[in-house]
């Protein structure tokens, strides 16, 4: 009797690991891939070796991107929740909105709750996806690191894909780059946090915000087309989800701006494009609005502010691209956030 | 083999050359001493085991380079092969050659550690990156299965590694408490060691079940810490004295150790400054925290008046001494959890105190009758730990402290003189 029980024990450890492999290969070979934009670094387990730690916008889901009752349950470790993703450009996806009751959406991504992290703002939901591993062989998460660039350097992101099964679960299946970079240099800050309300009689005038170079590069191996419309349209200062106060832009007018033959560049393999913003101009100013409802107007580093910023290029629509410019497929689509900044020179 | 039998054999072998006694009476002596075979087989097993320990992390970390140039399904080939082709082994061993029972066992072992290494290959073949101690609690599963169906004590302590670095690491790294990982400690392996017969592996699962039931009771009631290591360890103690008549009457060592370095090490915190009054601190109680407080004073209550009733007879005077302190204490502690005791703390800290003191009179009593220096020194090397707290704590006068040193040291002599004294009588008798 007691063979009989031997052979079910090596059954059951048998059992246990296959089932983990059919599991995901079979998501592998039947979900629906999509690509998930990403921010690797690259630490080390002891068992699995390398691993380069993935990290995801929608890592971090503030109240206003959530339906059901997922606020109520932000501090439950471990609760269930479902990212539904929303397709952009280059088959890259995005969160549309975070819920805790399985939606009727195709394509959505399992996830659970978790309180690990320290959590900005509040309301915000952590939540892991079960994606945010991948494991190199050893030394090669080092080259990985490497390719991303440093945070005041140039930084390709990287985007990974993923399967996703019927009940939502993500499986990695591979990775790509970028191939448009972005480097954010911080030309000049207001070193003394000096404002506008200041008591001398006459002060001296002082820029509030900090002067900025955007660098894009193209980091392919074949020409892209990129487009940057007058007064630097091409891009737009966004708040990070976590900021405590609202912001709004002031200057609209690039909503109607369309790109002429003139605002597109096509940059060879290895070129690069750089702009100056001076957030101080009125291009750049802001309406504020504090927690106190209180709204002000004005430059993005008033009142001694300390909350974070990325500069974003968007590409052109297709609407507002020139009828040449349109059917080619050189030009780049979609939008590349940089590092997060703040009025005081501080790069996240 | 004892020492002793060691020692007997090689002056029989040195008789018999001397021609001091037969072959026939030689023969006859050994047969006197015989030794049994050791009932667990730990001897013939601990190099296999430990080998296929030591491999199976090699392999472990052979699989952590993360190999690229290997496809993933030859990954996989490589995980469930060797999976197969050990475990395959040891059970065709453990089938057709009965006396490399070791080997066969050391095998297994292999195989639980190389199912170890697959649940991480998997993992970073797919890149997962759930919840990792759930690969600790599967590992553990894994042996545990293996631990009961062969069955084997290595087995069962990979199990209560794996259980205990799997609770671990959901409290340290993500604050999680799980009864499941010290029930499944008890239900599990202590049944085990006991069927066994295995003080190993009955130290270790209660050394880990003792430890995982505190702290993930008093993860979140921090309040009763104090309470429930006192109390396990007047269980394990009273365990210790019914457990002599049964059919492993080893496991009684194993039980007053843990029972008895945790009891003392509690009473020596109490000693300091006692603070009981759990229930007057705490105005609103759920039934889960009564459960908790209640069930190891109800269970080590029942425990000792067991042994009152039924082993009472079979005590030596100074076990009987033993017993009443820890009697004593456990009411002490009882009464003052129940009652507030603010005006009464160094009322409740020098009762607590003495019956401390009473404890190391009682070893060192034990020693001196039993010729045990161990035991001796223990009992003096505890009540020195107490007198020199002590000497901080209370006497603030210069002559006291002298006193006490002086009496400290009277004490240490006279102790000294009668086991010295009861050495030359057992050395007289022999």
């Amino acid at each position: 009797m007691r063979k009989y029980f031997v052979l079910l024990a090596i059954v059951a450890q048998v059992s246990v690991l296959a089932y983990m492999a059919i599991k995901h290969e079979v998501i592998l070979a039947t979900g629906d891939p999509i690509y998930l934009r990403t921010a690797p670094i690259d630490p080390r387990d002891p068992f699995r070796g390398d691993f380069v730690r993935l990290s995801y916008p929608f890592n971090t889901v503030y109240a206003k991107r959530t339906r059901g009752t997922v606020k109520d349950h932000v501090g439950d470790k471990g609760y269930q929740v479902y990212a539904v993703m929303k397709p952009t450009e280059n088959d890259l996806y995005t969160l549309d909105y975070l819920t805790d009751q399985r939606p009727t959406e195709p394509l959505y991504i399992k996830g659970r709750i978790t309180n690990r992290h320290w959590s900005r703002g509040q309301g915000a939901a952590n939540v892991k996806y079960g994606v945010e591993q991948l494991y190199v062989e050893q030394g090669s998460g080092r080259e990985i690191e490497r390719t991303r660039g440093t945070r005041s350097g140039i930084q390709i992101p990287m985007e990974v894909q993923v399967a996703i099964g019927d009940d939502g679960t993500a499986v990695l299946r591979d990775y790509r780059w970028s191939k448009l970079a972005i480097q954010l240099e911080i030309l000049r800050f207001n070193r003394q946090n000096r404002r506008n309300n200041s008591s001398d009689q006459n002060p001296a005038p002082v820029e509030l915000s900090p002067k900025l170079r955007i660098t894009l590069k193209n980091v392919s191996d074949s020409a892209l087309v990129i487009s940057d419309p007058d007064d630097h349209c091409g891009f737009k200062l966004v708040p990070v989800a976590w900021a405590s106060k609202t912001y709004a832009p002031l200057d609209t007018s690039c909503e109607q701006i369309a790109s002429s033959s003139r605002s597109t560049m096509t940059l060879v393999p290895q070129q690069a494009y750089q702009a100056e913003l001076d957030l101080s101009k009125p291009r750049w100013h802001m309406r504020i609005k504090n927690k106190d409802d209180i709204t002000s107007e004005g430059e993005i580093g008033m009142d001694n502010n300390s909350d974070m910023f990325r500069i974003i290029y968007q590409s052109p629509r297709p609407e507002q691209l020139p009828s040449s410019a349109s059917t080619s497929q050189a030009i780049w689509q979609g939008q590349l956030p940089s590092r997060a900044f703040n009025a005081r020179g501080r790069i996240d | 083999m004892t020492k002793q039998i060691r020692w007997l054999n090689r002056e029989i072998s040195a008789w018999q050359s001397e021609q001091l006694i037969s072959d026939q009476q030689a023969t006859q002596i050994r047969a006197r001493y015989a030794v049994g075979e050791n009932p667990s087989g730990w001897d013939k097993l601990i190099f296999p085991v430990m080998g296929a320990v030591v491999f199976g992390l090699g392999i472990i970390l052979f699989f952590a380079y993360n190999w690229a140039d290997l496809h993933k399904y030859q990954k996989l080939a490589v995980v469930f092969g060797s999976l197969l082709t050990v475990h395959g082994l040891g059970y065709y061993i453990n089938r057709s050659v009965p006396a490399k029972k070791g080997l066969a066992e050391g095998m297994h072992v292999l195989g639980t550690m190389l199912f170890g290494a697959g649940i991480w290959l998997i993992a970073q073949i797919y890149h997962l990156d759930e919840h990792y101690p759930t690969g600790l609690l599967a590992w553990g599963l894994g042996a545990l299965l293996f631990a009961w169906v062969l069955p084997s004590v290595a087995q069962g302590l990979i199990a209560v590694v794996l259980f205990s670095l799997w609770s671990g690491v959901e409290i340290v790294d993500f604050r999680q408490t799980f009864h499941t990982s010290w029930l499944t400690i008890l239900v599990g392996l202590v049944p085990l060691a006991w069927m066994m017969r295995s003080r190993a592996l009955l130290f270790f699962s209660l050394l880990a079940f003792s430890i995982l039931f505190i702290y993930n009771i008093a993860e979140n009631r921090s309040s009763i810490l104090n309470y429930l290591p006192f109390f396990l360890a007047c269980l394990y103690m009273a365990l210790a004295n019914l457990v002599i008549p049964s059919r492993f009457p080893e496991s009684a060592s194993v039980l007053h150790f843990i029972g008895f370095a945790t009891y003392m090490f509690c009473l020596y915190l109490f000693s300091f400054e006692f603070h009981g009054g759990y229930f007057s601190r705490h105005s609103s109680y759920q039934w889960g925290s009564l459960a908790y407080y209640f069930t190891p004073i109800t269970v080590s209550s029942i425990a000792w008046l067991t042994v009152f009733t039924q082993t009472w007879l079979h005590l030596s005077k100074l076990q009987r001494w033993e017993a009443y302190l820890i009697w004593s204490a456990m009411s002490l502690v009882t009464a003052a959890s129940l009652i507030p005791i603010q005006s009464n703390v160094f009322g409740f800290s020098l009762l607590l105190n003495s019956i401390y003191l009473g404890h190391c009179i009682v070893l060192i009593k034990q020693g001196i009758q039993k010729v045990s220096w161990k035991r001796v020194s223990l009992g003096c090397i505890l009540m020195a730990a107490l007198l020199v707290v002590r000497f901080a704590d209370l006497f603030g006068s210069l002559l006291i402290r002298a006193l006490l040193f002086v009496l400290l040291g009277i004490g240490l002599f006279t102790v000294g003189h009668f086991y010295t004294q009861q050495k030359q009588r057992e050395t007289a008798d022999a």
